[in-house]
């Protein structure tokens, strides 16, 4: 692979993380409510919202504003909670790296259950095997993660049963079994869609992959049904299931949210949805601009991933 | 071709590959297609077996059956087959996946498609070679080396790491090649290997084979619709239609004296180089094939054979073997005395008297394809522009067909679409006397009397439009001949191409490629214009189909005065149609000669090469076999001398790459740009001659 | 179109799609008709029971009657995703044929605007849109059809890019055919296909999204019988009468499967591979 391919993406990536900011703070920016208005109440004179308006730099056009902001941000202050008058950063990145655990957790059970099980579908598509995978993946794509989270809910935590906490966090550096035991559920909640998606999207492929030209060729050299299956159709069909899975991990940025807050998991989406019902203008633009930006990082990871198992995709 | 030494089956206890009374067919109960039909073939030992049929014969699912490979539903399977003494009918998998790359092996047309994208060339060698031999990794490498050094494939060591989209498709179908030799197999299935690739790659190709083969004494099956191409490499040929072999015999015999109706109509068909008279009309065979959902009894190509009797239709026809060559026809003595002959009405004189006005003419006419890529241009490259045609002149004059031929990557096509306004182009292009605007700003009246047709009868007619639409179209927006209702002129366009009236409420995907094409040709003629550009349209037609398009279209041009500029990349089929023609490469006319002439020197030394690609099937002719090296020069960045300078074989030194060389004037319509002075072209011996060194053709 | 509809009911998926899609069509139509009782009437006394013969599915914290709260919310929660995706799938259609039409410059420049907008996830792509209009049933469309917009516009791109380079195209433009005609009689009804079977999934989705922002608060608001509103008001007394939400996700769940084996069905009856 080479530099100038690595470079020509970083320059990509750049370009996308400037404009999703811009979009960020232009949507911002339309907020109707005053961030004055909200610190001092809604009964403070007018010198007083004008001096702070001042002191916060609300005064100054837009374009300031952002230049202010994007400075900040690219040298890592994030601004200033209005809500909690701490650095933005900290709260962020400290919640950030909780919600990291969850998702690698999430994918590291959706890459050992769903690929292998997606692989036994399409090799024994049409049979009892495919029918049954097909009809766990349709059910789990089709539920939202609250519905699930929520009967999780009910059904585990609830005083009959009783088997997981429902909610509260504990880090696993402190306690490891501890801190599994509490994040569990929101794994499992995230895990089952995401293993729906990716389950499906292997089959498909992997049923495309058997039916090429090149693994009729293969089996007409008299290869081995697993030579053909794992070094022929397999490793062809996870270059595009790469590609769902960073698609995925966008699905999980929203799942995450939905998660973190039925559990009260306190991870970067349950700060972006307090944060916007408290009008806390920092900190959502804040956690908007992580999120997209690790959900770009994300997309890039499985596109140098790709072309590095396929070479041919550079050149296009 | 292969020596003629014969091929003793009698004494060989065992035959490579007995099939005996085979049948099959797809799908199942009373719609089931009886694709092959009691079929009766042997290989022997060290001999190569052509099968030649058009598309739908069964050809390529019976190379897939004898794989056992068939996919999707079969029923009424009958017969057996048998490699050396094993049934292969029996096997089951596990012993079908012994022998499979081992003891028979196959190549099939597409080499791209055959080689996973994403596994590097050497990686498929270590595969099989992993699989069915003991060899030790160490010596896996080397036998993988040698066997891509023994096809031709230069530095192996380095193409081993390659991967497909590295190569060129002539180089991959070499590893291919190699890959189906690796386990010394004892039979090889060839599926048309060499359709997908240009003449003159895929004679290297049937070079290279013809030389293993001798060296390996292989026995191999091989599939194609190219008679000429079976001739040059088997020793004997079958010739299969609908399910159902014909006609077997050697191949001197067969190509000699073809006995079946069909095999000398198929003959009839091909436009090769021959003593015969000169502009013989090709023949294409009437109707279609026969519905084989239900049993056909007695002959099934009965419908369509201009001898057919009563008996015919009636009574069971079964392969006659007589000595060496077997015949399904009872009469086909009685026949041979009658000559075979089309059913279109083809005017004997090609073309109207040429009117030597000028009708369509390019001047310095350029075509670059690109954009100047910003991003490339700050880093310092060069942006990848790529050349495809570089300063043309070209007259079409009135009423003439202009033939232009080349092969892939010389950028007729290019020229093709800016002359329609689908390409930017520099330089001057004139309709008469009225200078025409490049693309965006084309005149409308230059539009309409300047149509194209394109190759591929199913993507140029939009799946979603009925034929009425189609055709309406042009008719709506050219105004033209304002008498009578639309429907009427729908129908008069429809008779012109000889399709019923009523395929004006239908689909194109209800139709064949055949009668798509000729919708296509029809919507041409709707606007009632001065020149038609023919890109390719035969090119993937079976022969009697691509025959009757080409006598429609002579038909069309006597009538109306039309002039044609056909596009190809047989040089052969120009013979049959052309006045005049061009030959392109790397963006470039090389030369223009007279077709009726083709054959006579000088040439140009590309198409020398060229016409000594094209397969001759007379027998009486022998031809001299010219071979180029190498691959098509990128076309990215201009070429200072002359363009076929790297591959040339009649290269004189440095001046060929570094200036551009003249247009010799030869004679009327025929000059060469060429550094070789007239005298040195002249001296070219001519590519086909006879025996006793008459005058060529 | 009889091709059509034998392909699509050769399949499983095409049967039982269509089967809950009447379901749906009925529930849609005459829900409000069907329901035994008031959706936002309080039954004081028979608060948080389950099933029985006076309430079929049970009734919530206000002694509300589930079933007529689901049957008059499918309404609400279908039509509103209906409508988010046909915004969506339009104003994406739309971009997409165009930019993918015109190419050069003006395509690229306006991909790369959409892969910029891709880079955010859908759900906080919505909530932005909400946070700046304020939570409402209307806003959240509107915000969903906003955030759907660069996927579908990707989707009818591609397609087009595919479509403009075959040889019909090119023949059009060859006739002199204006650019008017060519995309909406060349192109478009070649590229409605892929664009319909990706709207169909996404119309799940979609109600996935519109339940989770009225979960969240900030999509509809109480008292509307919106399925998703029922499950967060259904929360906090879960322990005490989970029917009060199950009922709900069960139907969320429903409309959503419908929806996708309707899309696959559609996908194997539109593209028929031999």
């Amino acid at each position: 692979m080479s530099l100038q391919y690595i470079l020509n993406r970083f320059f990509y990536l750049t370009i996308t993380a400037f404009v999703v900011s811009l979009l960020v703070f232009c949507i911002t920016q339309i907020l109707p409510a005053n961030a004055a208005t909200m610190l001092l109440g809604e009964y403070a004179t007018q010198d007083a919202l004008i001096a702070l308006e001042q002191k916060l730099g609300l005064d100054q056009p837009a374009y300031i504003q952002y230049f202010n902001w994007i400075s900040g941000v690219v040298q890592g202050d994030l601004g200033t909670s209005l809500r909690s008058g701490l650095p933005v950063s900290d709260t962020i990145f400290q919640a950030l790296g909780r919600s990291l655990i969850l998702a690698a957790f999430s994918l590291l059970a959706v890459v050992i259950i769903a690929i292998p099980l997606g692989v036994l579908a399409a090799v024994h598509r049409g049979k009892v095997t495919d029918f049954v995978v097909s009809l766990i993946s349709y059910v789990g794509i089709s539920l939202p993660e609250f519905v699930l989270a929520t009967l999780l809910l009910v059904w585990l935590t609830g005083p009959e049963i009783g088997m997981f906490p429902a909610s509260g966090y504990v880090p696993i550096t402190e306690s490891f079994w501890k801190g599994l035991w509490h994040i569990s559920l929101p794994v499992i909640t995230l895990a089952i869609v995401l293993t729906a998606h990716v389950m499906r999207m292997v089959r498909s492929e992997m049923a495309d992959a058997l039916q090429t030209d090149y693994v009729l060729a293969a089996r007409l050299r008299g290869l081995s049904a697993t030579t053909v299956l794992f070094r022929h159709a397999l490793r062809n069909s996870l270059l595009p299931t790469i590609t769902v899975l960073a698609l995925d991990v966008g699905y999980l940025i929203g799942g995450i949210i939905v998660v973190e807050e039925i559990f009260a998991f306190p991870g970067i989406g349950r700060l972006l949805i307090v944060s916007i019902q408290e009008r806390d203008l920092p900190m959502i633009q804040a956690g908007a601009l992580v999120m997209a930006f690790t959900y770009a990082i994300a997309n890039l990871a499985a596109d140098m991933a790709y072309v590095y198992l396929d070479r041919r995709i550079q050149y296009v | 071709m292969l020596s003629t030494q014969r091929i003793d089956n009698s004494m060989d206890a065992t035959k490579t590959l007995r099939i005996q009374g085979y049948s099959i067919s797809f799908g199942e109960g009373e719609r089931a297609l009886k694709v092959l039909d009691d079929i009766n073939l042997d290989i022997g030992r060290g001999e190569v077996v052509g099968l030649v049929g058009e598309s739908g014969s069964g050809k390529s699912t019976l190379a897939l059956a004898i794989m056992r490979a068939l996919q999707g539903r079969t029923s009424g399977e009958a017969g057996d087959m048998l490699l050396g003494s094993d049934s292969l009918c029996d096997l089951d998998e596990q012993g079908l996946n012994e022998i499979r790359g081992k003891r028979i092996a196959m190549v099939f047309q597409d080499p791209g498609g055959s080689l996973n994208p994403t596994l590097t060339l050497g990686e498929h060698f270590r595969q099989t070679l992993n699989r069915h031999s003991d060899l030790a990794p160490g010596d896996i490498i080397k036998e993988t080396h040698r066997l891509l050094s023994m096809v031709g494939l230069p530095d192996a060591s380095t193409m081993a790491l390659k991967f497909p989209y590295e190569v060129s498709g002539g180089e991959k179908q070499r590893a291919v090649i190699a890959l189906a030799f690796a386990c010394n197999p004892e039979l090889i299935l060839f599926d048309e290997p060499t359709s997908a690739l240009d003449a003159t790659t895929a004679v290297n190709i049937l070079d290279l084979f013809r030389e293993l083969q001798k060296q390996t004494g292989v026995s191999a099956l091989f599939i194609s619709h190219d008679l000429g191409v079976v001739r040059e490499i088997a020793h004997r040929v079958a010739v299969i239609y609908a399910g159902r072999i014909l006609e077997i015999g050697s191949v001197e015999k067969l190509y000699a004296e073809p006995r079946h109706p069909y095999t000398r109509s198929l003959l009839a068909s091909l436009p090769t180089p021959s003593l015969g008279e000169e502009n013989q009309p090709l023949v294409s065979i009437a109707g279609s094939l026969p519905d084989r959902t239900v049993p056909i009894i007695g002959c099934n190509f009965a419908e369509r054979c201009q001898f057919a009797t009563k008996k015919c239709w009636k009574e069971p026809i079964d392969l006659v073997p007589d000595n060496e060559h077997a015949v399904a026809c009872p009469y086909w003595e009685s026949a041979l005395s009658i000559k075979i002959h089309s059913n279109d009405e083809t005017p004997t004189i090609k073309g109207a008297a040429t009117e030597r006005v000028r009708r369509l003419s390019m001047e310095n006419l350029s075509v670059e394809i690109g954009r100047p890529d910003l991003f490339a241009r700050l880093m310092g490259r060069e942006s990848k522009i790529i050349h495809a045609v570089n300063n043309v002149d070209l007259v079409l004059h009135g009423g003439e067909t202009l033939g232009l031929v080349g092969e892939s990557g010389c950028g007729k096509s290019s020229l093709a679409k800016a002359l329609v306004g689908l390409r930017e182009f520099k330089g001057r292009v004139l309709l008469g006397d009225t200078p025409v605007h490049s693309l965006g700003h084309m005149e409308k009246s230059y539009r309409k009397r300047v149509q194209i047709i394109f190759q591929n009868p199913d993507l140029s007619l939009n799946p979603r439009q009925s034929i009425a639409t189609i055709l309406s179209r042009p008719l709506k927006l050219y105004q033209s001949d304002t008498s009578g209702n639309l429907s009427d002129r729908i129908e008069k366009l429809l008779q012109t191409v000889n399709l019923p009236a009523n395929f004006a409420s239908r689909y194109p995907h209800e139709l064949s490629g055949g009668e798509k094409q000729r919708i296509a040709i029809a919507r041409a003629l709707a606007a009632e214009p001065e020149v038609i550009i023919c890109d390719e349209i035969t090119s993937g037609l079976d022969a009697s189909i691509q025959a009757s398009i080409v006598n429609l279209l002579r038909k069309i041009q006597a009538q109306t005065g039309i002039s044609y500029l056909f596009i190809t990349h047989d040089l052969n089929l120009l013979r049959h149609i052309a006045d005049r023609v061009a030959v392109m490469y790397l963006g470039e006319v090389v030369e223009i000669r007279p077709a009726n002439k083709i054959g006579i020197p000088p040439y140009h030394p590309y198409t020398e090469a060229l016409l000594s690609s094209a397969p001759v099937l007379d027998s009486n002719l022998e031809f001299r076999r010219i071979r180029l090296e190498g691959s098509l020069p990128s076309r990215i960045g201009r070429v200072l001398g002359c363009p076929f300078a790297s591959r040339c074989p009649h290269r004189i030194g440095t001046i060929c790459e570094t200036e551009k060389p003249y247009r010799r004037d030869i004679g009327p319509d025929h000059w060469i740009q060429c550094h070789l002075d007239a005298g040195s072209l002249m001296a070219v011996p001519p590519i086909w001659s006879t025996p006793n060194s008459s005058p060529p053709i | 179109m009889s091709d059509f509809t034998s392909r699509f009911f050769r399949q499983p998926q095409g049967i039982v799609s269509a089967v809950l899609l009447t379901i749906l069509i009925v529930e849609v139509a005459l829900g409000p008709l069907l329901a035994p009782y008031d959706p936002e009437t309080f039954h004081v006394k028979s608060r948080l029971l389950g099933p029985s013969t006076d309430f079929f599915l049970g009734t919530d914290q206000f002694g509300r009657d589930i079933l007529s709260r689901i049957l008059w919310g499918a309404r609400t929660t279908i039509l509103l995703s209906l409508i988010a995706t046909l915004i969506g799938a339009v104003a994406g259609g739309i971009l997409g044929i165009i930019s993918g039409y015109l190419g050069g410059r003006i395509d690229e420049l306006v991909m790369r605007f959409v892969d910029a907008l891709m880079a955010i996830p859908s759900l906080l792509f919505a909530l932005l849109i909400i946070t700046v209009l304020g939570p409402s049933g209307i806003n959240a469309v509107i915000a969903i059809g906003i955030a759907f917009s660069p996927g579908m516009a990707r989707i009818a791109r591609s397609v087009t890019l595919s479509v403009k380079t075959s040889d019909y195209v090119s023949a059009a433009v060859a006739r002199g055919e204006s650019t008017m005609w060519i995309m909406s009689r060349e192109i478009a009804p070649n590229m409605l296909a892929p664009v319909i079977i990706e709207a169909t999934i996404r119309v799940a989705f979609a109600i996935m999204l519109l339940a989770t922002l009225s979960f969240l608060g900030l999509g509809s608001q109480p008292p509307s019988p919106e399925w998703g509103l029922m499950i967060s008001e259904g929360r906090a007394f879960m322990f005490r009468n989970a029917w009060a939400i199950f009922w709900p996700g069960l139907s969320i769940a429903i409309v959503a499967i419908t929806f996708n084996l309707l899309g696959d069905a559609l996908r194997d009856a539109l593209n028929p591979k031999n």
